[in-house]
């Protein structure tokens, strides 16, 4: 097996669950479970190819996705701190609209169906890192990708501090942790819970931007593939900490990287099995947390 | 509110405004609001003889009585009635009360029928919304949004046979609902109906085809039974993960779904149950005799449907007359109250479960029984989803998840030939129905106007950890 190749594609591959990761953190963070992360994602990455197509540049299709994002993620935000709606079912909605929309918004303005290739836009440049690409493995492995990977891995570092080393994203964890004391600490909780799904919206936005405009520039129904699902359940497997969510995040995209692979090669195990892996992972996960908490509450 | 003084005002305002009691005379006013409108009409139109103005008169009471009062009751229930024991409002049928958990009597008949009106109400009024959002949506991006739906129903129930098949289209809906809502109800989010819809569609096909020599009748059974137990057993899962060590039920459903339609893609893909010569993803055909008979000679649709409606009734008497019901009724509305009342939650946790993974089980073996006659890889159009968004827009009442499925099937049913007759995508379903399930979350159209009133002293929602919250609690 050729590993450096299957290195290069895990981090390829775990890019926008990276982005989309980082997005159900801040919302896991501010005490709101965000399933729309994966409409939010199928919606940015319609956005990107439109706008880039109709404007005629990818960056301001990426640009374009990322303020869908926003906005959808705002839509989200007003439905259920405002509306005070039920997050799961409001989640739903917004996954089920965004599948319908964009391949209704597809067949309407481009009439296609399936797949929506625009002409003449290209997909993000790659990028050479200048010093790093002249190192014989490494340079392989972490050289030569798109843009929005590089940006992915420092969204890491970024939520990281933002979280943990500002006044805003203190606040942001004071209220997922006891919104009533933040209240009366003087916080706006529906202020940090609006901010959260806002960020989390741009985020998801631009984990979509890359699927749609990262490695092809091309559109397709649900082309997210329920990576929105995965990248919650990295948020659950690591409780909300930036570091092993994005730990979580590349053991998920490895082992998707791992079954394209192995499912050129005939191998021991069928697809199916493969597969299922993560979620049959994120079942153990979510079983293995719950155990050691019942565990410390002593049985 | 409106308080009735003379008897003018008392025996017919009253019943169109809804003020006190009396729900017979708003059925009847309404009916003869009906049958006055619909008269009128026929007599409008100068052709119409006189039988025709009586009967035109007659359909419109019955329209009248069996639509226009519903939609009324609905309406009214915003002025709900309030917990005796609190002073908080509460819904407008029997159960206890939400907020102290006072408990009501038993629901007079009268009660019983002005709570299930006001189910199908709702329902009525929400699927009314989303057409009408929808058919903005429509005029924004350029059609006819009058056309699309005059053909989307004609399509849906023009004759004969596409009344069958919006029939056949709601069956699964049906019995996912049900499954849905019971564990709904008891606040439990139970996501995981379509993961036994396909563990049961699949033992349901392996009985098919491997006893191919039983008489009919012991197959179908037996098929049923399997698919019931199968289906039940998988919901054991995420039901005893919930129950014994509080693992969050909604990301485990999830997650075993599609643990579940890779498993049995496999059985039939590569697996035991694969068969060379067949297209890919298909298993054997199942044995004549264990063929669900049709209703009607050019549909599809066939005995499934007789025991959705059946399983209806079943689940009506479970949550309203069984013991099983009360428990999970009164977990649903105050868990901590239920503890406290001695009822065994884990246990009524692992029961009801089970019984809404039966429901989903018999969804599957319909499905494989009455229309595909074999097991095909990821057949499922999302029944399990469409199932919870029914089961939200019914809030959990059987009857109006019946209402739902049915409006739901006409429009999924229509909207396979729609394409064919306008430019209007398909997808345009799929918004739909993203709008009723938004409308249903945010319960604008129950909830809304007593939250603006009451949203002063509320506390933030999704107060917990994460990690530690329990199921959001569904509106019941």
């Amino acid at each position: 097996m050729d590993w450096i190749n299957l290195a290069a594609a895990t981090l390829r591959i775990s890019a926008p669950l990276l982005l989309a990761g980082m997005a159900g953190l801040l919302s896991y963070q501010v005490g709101l479970i965000n399933i729309a992360l994966e409409g939010l994602m199928l919606a940015g990455a319609f956005a990107g190819v439109a706008i880039g197509y109709e404007l005629g540049s990818t960056w301001l299709g990426v640009g374009g996705a990322v303020i869908v994002g926003a906005v959808l993620g705002a839509a989200f935000a007003f439905a259920v701190v405002t509306m005070r709606a039920n997050l799961i079912v409001a989640g739903l909605a917004m996954n089920t609209f965004a599948v319908g929309g964009t391949a209704y918004l597809m067949k309407i303005i481009y009439d296609q169906s399936g797949t929506f290739t625009p002409e003449g836009l290209s997909k993000l440049p790659l990028l050479d890192i200048p010093l790093v690409e002249k190192i014989p493995v490494l340079g392989e492995v972490v050289s030569g990708h798109s843009p929005l990977v590089y940006i992915s891995w420092v969204m890491v570092p970024v939520t990281s501090v933002f979280l943990y080393r500002t006044v805003v994203g203190g606040h942001i964890r004071a209220v997922g942790e006891f919104p009533n004391a933040a209240e009366t600490a003087g916080i706006s909780v529906k202020g940090m819970q609006y901010l959260a799904l806002i960020l989390g919206g741009a985020l998801c936005g631009l984990g979509g931007a890359y699927l749609s405009l990262g490695n092809l520039a091309l559109f397709r129904e649900r082309m997210t593939n329920d990576r929105g699902f995965i990248a919650l359940a990295a948020v659950y497997f690591a409780a909300a900490r930036p570091k092993w969510t994005a730990v979580a995040c590349l053991v998920f995209g490895f082992f998707e990287a791992l079954q394209v692979r192995l499912q050129l090669r005939d191998t021991f195990l069928p697809n199916e099995f493969l597969n299922m892996m993560p979620y049959l992972m994120v079942v153990v996960a979510l079983v293995l947390i719950s155990v050691r908490k019942e565990w410390r509450k002593g049985w | 509110m409106f308080l009735p003084r003379t008897p003018l005002q008392y025996w017919v305002i009253c019943p169109i405004l809804g003020g006190p009691g009396q729900w017979w005379l708003g059925v009847i006013v309404w009916g003869v609001i009906g049958a006055v409108i619909t008269g009128g009409l026929f007599v409008a139109r100068n052709r119409s003889t006189a039988l025709g103005v009586v009967l035109g008169a007659a359909t419109g009471a019955v329209g009248g009585a069996l639509l226009l009062a519903p939609l009324w009751f609905f309406l009214v229930s915003l002025l709900d009635r309030r917990c005796a024991g609190c002073g908080e409002k509460v819904a407008p049928s029997g159960g206890s009360c939400t907020h102290c958990g006072h408990e009501f009597h038993e629901p007079s008949w009268a009660e019983s029928l002005a709570g299930a009106a006001h189910n199908i109400g709702r329902v009525i009024v929400t699927i009314e919304m989303a057409l009408i959002i929808g058919g903005l949506i429509l005029e924004l991006s350029g059609k006819n949004a009058v056309d699309t739906y005059r053909v989307l129903f004609e399509q849906g129930l023009g004759t004969e046979v596409k009344r069958a098949n919006a029939l056949l289209a709601a069956t699964p809906i049906i019995f996912t609902g049900l499954g849905t809502a019971l564990a709904f109800r008891m606040g439990v989010f139970n996501m995981g109906v379509e993961g036994s819809l396909y563990m049961g569609a699949l033992g349901a096909a392996w009985i098919g085809f491997t006893f191919v020599d039983w008489p009919g009748p012991v197959m179908i059974a037996a098929a049923f039974l399997l698919a019931m137990l199968i289906g039940g057993l998988w919901c054991l899962i995420p039901g005893y993960l919930k129950a014994r060590l509080r693992v969050d039920e909604v990301v485990t459903t999830i997650m075993l779904n599609y643990v579940a339609i890779e498993f049995t893609s496999y059985m039939v893909q590569s697996g035991p149950f694969f068969v060379p010569g067949k297209s890919n993803g298909m298993s054997e055909t199942i044995a004549p005799q264990a063929q669900l008979p049709r209703l009607l000679d050019r549909s599809q649709l066939n005995g499934s449907f007789i025991v959705a409606l059946v399983c209806v009734v079943v689940v009506i008497f479970i949550m309203r007359r069984l013991t099983l019901g009360y428990e999970l009724r009164m977990v649903g509305d105050n868990p901590l109250f239920a503890r406290w009342s001695g009822i065994p939650l884990g246990k009524t946790i692992l029961k009801v479960m089970f019984l809404s993974g039966v429901l989903g089980g018999m969804a599957g073996a319909g499905q494989v029984m009455g229309v595909h006659y074999n097991f095909t890889a990821r057949f499922s159009r999302g029944y399990g989803f469409d199932g919870m968004t029914m089961a939200l827009l019914g809030h959990n009442s059987p009857i109006g998840i019946l209402i739902g499925a049915l409006l739901f099937g006409v429009l999924r049913s229509g909207s396979t030939t729609v394409e064919m007759f306008t430019d209007v995508p398909i997808d345009l379903v799929d918004i739909l129905q993203a709008l009723i399930i938004f409308f249903v979350a945010i319960d604008l159209n129950v909830d809304f106007l007593r939250r603006r009133r009451t949203a002063s002293k509320a506390t933030p929602p999704q107060a917990h950890d994460g990690a530690e919250q329990n199921s959001a609690p569904v509106a019941a």
